[in-house]
């Protein structure tokens, strides 16, 4: 039976090529949207470590040339600080490299302390309130605090990804991120934290550090934000208060204040934006090969009358011609799906999509293998009940 | 000759609706899709007020300052513009102007964020922008510092509602502005242009920025004719080379260009490495992307058109058996494909300019507006023809392979 059915189609090879090449193309095509899909997926469901509700970023700007800092302008964002706790609905305040969801990204890399490869990470530096601003959830180790101050190193709380990656099981807590060298002090890590996902729910995991801010002498780059948790349901008149306290104190100085909220809803949208038209734009394209198959599929049916006819008046049922039309379609889909799996493969074993793990490219094969074969069964429905229906009769007198 | 291939075209076509229905609803969305991209790309980098005179500008969006250890990257600062785009040979103007930068007022207790842009007059007489009431200011207001704004419509909607807003004040950042002019709002896609609200350079905070290499600002240099432009590239060039390092311990090389804003572009998409003929490249690869993207509908329309020579194997028996020529019939058939493409073209395009509306209205683009234009629909008439080519010619060729004979018996296989 199976060998038949592979000797019609070889005996129409020509056609069946294009057929062939069509559905390798979808094949891909389904393989990136699953893909995709399946990686925001599986991003947007892992932890964010971090509640953005009722935080707000001001983002500063001191005036005069970028990169030099006296001691005054340290000194004004002392001040600013003071200033908007002084503010009743201000629960806490304190001041951060970058903002979360923000665009604004710092990534190191790091020789491994007891070698190998070098690590990437993302990095902020931030004041010692930000974890209780930030809700961070700690799974090891301690927040860096005012015991760190005159220490003889520069405390860091690593995210666990980082810590599995460098560690493996084993605990971090104390061991260097980096070694003191050329007259830096040891970068010591003393907590690690359940995550830090700064570009929110749909960026993909990332290895991340927050160092922390010397109180002493924080540099420019660390005081570019400040950022606060005001109070539940505190008034919106707050927002006007606490920016005419920024004015007052801050002269000359510019800020921009937003809340976490409005910059999450807006990162998250400038992610999904090109992911959601792509998507349109594979299901355009998946339904157009879905009608053309079945038309060339209904097609087929009508210039093989004469075969079919034969094959019934020879005895066979409406539901032997039904099934092998439909496998004359399985057998097509099947070497579409090699073509466009031998493909489809190269792409994460020549390492061309970059964080997309295995898990995922399985499960993403696996998804369009399913999708394909649906499809075209679904095409070859109503073209191959329609074969079925074709009588001895009227397909023998055909000509 | 083609009059009757269009005819039988025409007749083909509504035959097999079912089939017509199938092939034009593909090349319809294929279109849809290249058009929509198309469009965006036109909106984007084509000229529309207020860059009208794009095809006779240069400017200078991008610096990097190369050391050994480090590289800085990204908008020119005032200090370098001010020493290399002044007078130019063959400049008509030269304006130095800021990147929007966003700023918050207060209206009433709530807050509302702008994008602030500080340019100089030269500004306004470059670019042609539709003012809805007022006027530009002048030289003159930015040699002396004057507190005046120039803002867009949807800002003038935000502080003062339907009124007018010449002679009234507007505080952004903690600066007051009086309004004397308020423009059409221009597109965020033309990022060289667009702002919420436009002041004088000299209103900035401090000073400082006049002394900055690198970083917040953009010129534009406005040449006398097309044939001024290599020359300025050149002379550009030359006095980029000149400059005096300011940091030469840090930093030892300067690396900046004359260009269009689409050889921009394709610089920040290319390595380092690569120095010429970038935005070329990046033409390709976009062409090449759309090809490639034509493929999956080509097939399936090749599929569709080769299923279906047995329909017509009757009549080209009859035309073979009359002595027609393989060319004559391949002709005729690319010519009937390249209709139907059209034809989906035409649909292509009327859904474009529904989908766009769509997408200006969903605001992922600030003020977007995605006119359909005739460049657009001639984008859209060489997409089609070239779609019908791509599939149209190998179920030509196999048609007009057929025998007579066994054509004209209603064929075999």
């Amino acid at each position: 039976m199976i060998r038949h059915i592979l000797k019609l189609v070889w005996n129409r090879k020509r056609a069946n090529f294009l057929l062939v090449l069509e559905m390798a193309i979808s094949f891909l095509v389904l393989f990136g949207v699953a893909a995709l899909g399946i990686y925001c997926y599986d991003g947007y469901r892992r932890p964010l470590g971090f509640a953005w509700e009722d935080v707000w970023n001001v983002s500063v700007v001191a005036p005069g040339p970028e990169g030099e800092w006296g001691p005054d302008k340290v000194e004004t964002v002392r001040q600013l600080a003071i200033a908007v706790r002084g503010i009743p609905e201000v629960e806490q305040v304190t001041t951060v490299s970058a903002a979360p969801f923000s665009n604004s990204h710092d990534i190191s890399s790091y020789d491994r302390p007891n070698g190998g490869a070098p690590f990437e990470f993302g990095v902020i530096v931030a004041g010692d309130a930000f974890d209780k601003i930030m809700k961070l959830r700690m799974i090891d180790g301690r927040w860096f605090s005012a015991e760190d101050d005159g220490a003889n190193y520069h405390p860091k709380v690593i995210n666990q990804r980082l810590a599995r990656e460098l560690f493996g099981t084993a605990s971090p807590i104390g061991k260097p991120l980096a070694i003191a060298a050329d007259g830096r002090p040891e970068e010591r890590i003393v907590g690690v934290l359940q995550d830090f996902r700064k570009n929110g729910e749909l960026s993909a995991p990332a290895n991340f550090v927050i160092s922390r801010a010397d109180p002493q002498s924080p540099s420019a780059h660390a005081s570019e934000n400040l950022i606060l948790r005001l109070r539940p349901g505190s008034p919106k008149s707050a927002e006007a208060r606490i920016v005419a306290a920024l004015q007052a104190t801050g002269k000359g100085w510019s800020f921009e204040i937003r809340p976490l909220s409005e910059m999450r809803a807006l990162a998250n949208k400038v992610r999904l934006a090109p992911l959601l038209s792509a998507g349109m734009v594979a299901v355009f394209l998946i339904l157009m090969v879905g009608l053309g198959l079945t038309g060339v599929l209904w097609q087929n049916v009508t210039q093989r009358i004469k075969e079919i006819g034969l094959r019934r008046a020879k005895g066979a049922t409406a539901r032997d011609i039904q099934t092998q039309i439909l496998g004359e379609l399985v057998v097509l889909a099947s070497a579409g799906i090699v073509l466009g799996g031998v493909i489809a493969i190269q792409f994460p074993l020549l390492a061309l999509v970059g964080p997309i793990s295995t898990g995922i490219v399985l499960a993403s094969l696996a998804a369009s293998v399913v999708l394909l074969y649906g499809l075209t069964l679904l095409c070859g429905a109503y073209p191959s009940r329609m074969a079925s229906r074709i009588t001895p009769a009227e397909a023998l007198h055909y000509e | 000759m083609l009059q009757s291939y269009l005819k039988l075209a025409v007749k083909v076509l509504l035959r097999r609706k079912f089939f017509t229905f199938i092939s034009l609803f593909g090349i319809s969305l294929t279109l849809l899709v290249l058009m929509v991209a198309t469009a965006m790309f036109d909106a984007e980098y084509g000229p529309c007020p207020p860059e009208t005179k794009l095809d006779r500008s240069l400017g200078v969006f991008r610096a990097r300052m190369i050391g050994p250890h480090s590289i800085r990257s990204g908008d020119p600062g005032y200090a370098l513009l001010d020493q290399t785009v002044r007078g130019l040979p063959g400049a008509e103007e030269v304006s130095l102007h800021s990147s929007p930068g966003s700023v918050t007022s207060y209206q009433g207790g709530a807050r509302v964020t702008s994008y602030l842009k500080r340019t100089d007059g030269a500004f306004w007489r470059i670019y042609e922008f539709r003012f809805l009431e007022g006027g530009p200011y002048t030289d003159e207001d930015e040699k002396s510092g004057a507190f005046v704004a120039v803002i867009n419509e949807p800002t003038r909607r935000r502080f003062f509602g339907e009124a007018s807003a010449v002679g009234r004040t507007l505080e952004a950042d903690g600066q007051t502005f009086r309004v004397v002019g308020v423009v059409e709002a221009v597109p965020f896609l033309r990022t060289i242009v667009f702002s919420d609200i436009y002041v004088p350079i000299t209103t900035a905070k401090s000073d400082a920025y006049r002394k900055e290499m690198m970083g917040g600002f953009l010129a534009t240099i406005l040449a006398h004719g097309r044939s001024d432009l290599p020359g300025i590239r050149r002379e550009f060039a030359t006095r980029v080379t000149r400059i005096p390092m300011p940091d030469p311990k840090n930093y030892t090389t300067l690396q900046t260009s004359a260009e269009t804003p689409f050889e921009s572009f394709a610089g920040e998409m290319f390595d380092l490495k690569v120095q010429t003929g970038r935005a070329a490249g990046l033409l390709a690869l976009i062409i090449g992307a759309m090809v490639l993207f034509m493929v999956l509908p080509a097939i399936n329309l090749v599929n569709l058109n080769v299923s279906r020579i047995m329909e017509r194997a009757s009549e080209i028996g009859v035309r073979k058996a009359f002595g027609a020529s393989r060319r004559t019939l391949v002709g005729q058939f690319v010519v009937e494909n390249v209709l139907l493409c059209l034809v989906g073209g035409a649909i292509g395009l009327a859904l474009s300019a529904v989908a766009l509306q769509i997408i200006a209205s969903s605001e992922i683009i600030p003020y977007a507006r995605f006119a359909p234009n005739y460049r657009v629909f001639l984008y859209g008439i060489g997409l089609s023809s070239l779609f019908g080519l791509l599939s149209g010619v190998y179920p030509a060729l196999k048609m007009s392979r057929l025998h007579p004979v066994e054509a004209l018996r209603g064929g075999s296989r």
